[in-house]
């Protein structure tokens, strides 16, 4: 199994980010393809053995030790391609995950009232170091306020943020509505 | 090499968690893949030494550094300022740089 296989329509990602938030609010697409539906019981299982295991086996264990186990195994599952930074030395090797770049755009979603963040999307030359990137992001908003205010609020804190943290020239940053859903799951 | 490889983990761990932004340095987990396939590999994962993976192999120390950063601080900068740490406490500990460094970023808060 690769992290870029997809299970029916959808990526391990995405499945991933659907169990991330307790299926809430719930995404017919996703429980309505065998196939992701499938994965994302592996997936869950995975996750329950993994912390089942960890309660058998670590009990006494100092507490440092399991937490960064825990997040090991969290980021892991969230990591994506490695996206390296431009660097002078041959002997260091420094990366961002795509994973962690997703994470921070989704907080960002959160702090747009109304509005989830759905998917980010990297495309463009992101495992080259300093390659030029088309950063989209599809989101899900609320139909009781004006839709572009927030996208274009989102727009601007999407552009600012990699700016400052991704290793990457951002080419584009498209935001994509892609649902309306009720103001109760936003 | 002739320093112990945990010892040296846990001075590295210190020195990382040291540099401004960082939040947590994390226990370098094995590719997803792997997990799904046998998830007690995560159980392999060295306790007592601390959470950079330090190898001793014939050309030099290699090492590796996961962290969890602090969204206040320029991700790509953090990076080279854990780079250049890591570096310097391997260089007071054995004498020499390192022969290959990673440092990865997982996290952004």
């Amino acid at each position: 199994m690769t992290d870029d296989e997809r299970f029916g329509a959808f990526t391990l990602e995405e499945l991933s980010d659907y169990l991330d938030s307790g299926r809430d609010p719930v995404r017919p697409e996703i429980d309505g393809d065998p196939e992701a539906r499938a994965a994302l019981g592996r997936l869950e299982s995975l996750r329950t053995a993994s912390r089942d295991l960890l309660d058998a086996d670590a009990s006494g264990a100092d507490d440092s030790w399991i937490t960064g186990v825990l997040t090991s195994i969290r980021t892991t599952a969230h990591a994506g391609r490695d996206i390296p930074v431009p660097d002078d030395d041959p002997a260091s090797t420094l990366v961002v995950t795509e994973g962690a770049l997703r994470g921070l755009v989704r907080a960002l979603g959160d702090d747009v009232p109304g509005l989830v963040v759905r998917r980010t999307r990297f495309t463009g030359d992101v495992t080259v170091p300093g390659g030029a990137v088309d950063v989209e992001v599809t989101v899900a908003v609320t139909a009781d306020g004006p839709v572009h205010d927030r996208t274009e609020a989102l727009h601007v804190a999407v552009a600012a943020v990699l700016e400052a943290h991704a290793p990457f020239a951002v080419r584009t940053v498209v935001v994509r509505v892609a649902d309306l859903i009720d103001p109760g799951a936003a | 090499m002739t320093t112990d490889t945990r010892k040296l983990s846990r001075r590295l761990t210190e020195v990382a968690l040291a540099v401004p932004g960082v939040r947590s340095v994390l226990p370098p987990g094995p590719k997803l893949a792997t997990l799904v396939r046998d998830v007690r590999t995560v159980l392999d994962l060295p306790r007592d030494g601390g959470a950079v993976l330090v190898q001793d192999l014939p050309e030099g120390a290699r090492v590796r550094v996961v962290v969890t950063s602090d969204r206040g601080v320029p991700t790509v900068a953090l990076l080279r300022s854990v780079r250049d740490a890591v570096v310097r406490g391997t260089v007071e500990a054995l004498g020499q740089r390192p022969a290959d460094v990673t440092v990865r970023v997982v996290e952004i808060d």
